[in-house]
């Protein structure tokens, strides 16, 4: 298209209205991910209308022109894209790259070995050493990043193919989720005084994480396509 | 005359001659309204991608001269919306009609 279609080209003077320009605007805020698919199809349409107005005998950036004019004002384009399309503003809020939110994943894992050696320090191991707590918080804390990092490329991959686990709060709650199962797997051996804090916790978290959740709904509908 | 609102069903409609690409619904939404409806091509997209998450048509994707183009075909929810859109829209005409028609 950039051939026929380059941009800010001027005849005699005045400016001719081209595809380039005309996408760029109507497309600003549109996410990255989703510019080919519309860009494939409005080449197409625009495409089959030069087609139609060069048989007319016009020129091929005079047929351009026509056929970007026939399409309207882009910034009106503009507000239908974005209303169905993830705009950039969405992806850098819901659906951040991995290594923004790794994070995260650092503090789920510092926790959940925590629990682990908390749990052993109490049960199985009254007196641990230096050495056994070292093994068992940073040890616990690498297998269990690892797997965190194995999981969010499968997550990756779900999303890019089906669209599914869309945003950094159902990606939060899937590990949550995890989290809070292996909390409770290890609940028995839980010392009695972090029994109810640890309750309290999970609950505000489900709720918290729930909502989180909820806000990205509306994030669904855009995806699903 | 503005299509604000219209245009998903006049989308359905067209689509009920058989399957078609965007340029082609345009063109047969502007030949069938003779040029009274101000009908801007850019807004066509959005309003298929809607009516496609929608579920009212699906679309397939094939190579065309080297292009992909998109078809979209209807499909029985959106043939179910497009009669209640037409009931909606003759019952609605005829009141604006019954009304506008007698002031004359």
């Amino acid at each position: 298209m950039a051939g026929v279609l380059g941009r800010d080209q001027r005849n005699s003077g005045r400016r001719i209205v081209n595809f380039e320009n005309w996408f760029e605007i109507a497309t600003k805020n549109i996410a990255e991910s989703e510019l080919p698919k519309i860009r494939n199809e409005l080449e197409a349409h625009v495409f089959d209308a030069i087609n139609v107005h060069q048989q007319t005998g016009i020129s091929t950036l005079e047929a351009e022109e026509k056929a970007v004019l026939e399409l309207g004002d882009p910034k009106i384009a503009a507000r239908g894209f974005q209303r169905e399309y993830l705009t950039r503003e969405q992806v850098r809020r819901f659906m951040p790259e991995p290594a923004k939110h790794i994070w995260v994943k650092m503090m789920i894992c510092m926790a959940f070995s925590g629990l682990v050696l908390l749990a052993l320090w109490d049960v199985k191991i009254r007196y641990p050493t230096l050495l056994h707590a070292f093994t068992l918080y940073f040890g616990g804390t690498s297998i269990f990043l690892w797997v965190a990092m194995l999981f969010d490329s499968i997550q990756r991959r779900l999303l890019q193919r089906y669209c599914a686990i869309p945003g950094v709060a159902s990606l939060i709650a899937v590990e949550y989720l995890t989290l809070a199962f292996s909390i409770l797997v290890w609940f028995f051996y839980i010392p009695e005084p972090f029994k109810i804090p640890l309750w309290a916790c999970l609950a505000m978290m489900t709720f918290l994480v729930g909502g989180m959740t909820c806000v990205e709904i509306p994030l669904l509908r855009k995806l699903r396509a | 005359m503005n299509l604000k609102g219209s245009l998903p069903a006049l989308i359905l409609e067209t689509l009920t001659r058989g399957p078609s690409h965007g340029y082609e619904i345009a063109q047969t939404i502007k030949r069938k309204s003779a040029g009274v409806l101000d009908f801007k091509e850019g807004t066509l997209y959005p309003a298929l991608h809607s009516l496609e998450r929608d579920g009212l048509i699906s679309a397939s994707e094939n190579l065309e001269n080297g292009r992909t183009r998109r078809t979209y075909t209807l499909t029985e929810k959106g043939l179910k919306n497009l009669a209640e859109e037409r009931q909606q829209w003759q019952a609605y005409s005829g009141a604006i009609s019954g009304i506008l028609g007698g002031a004359s």
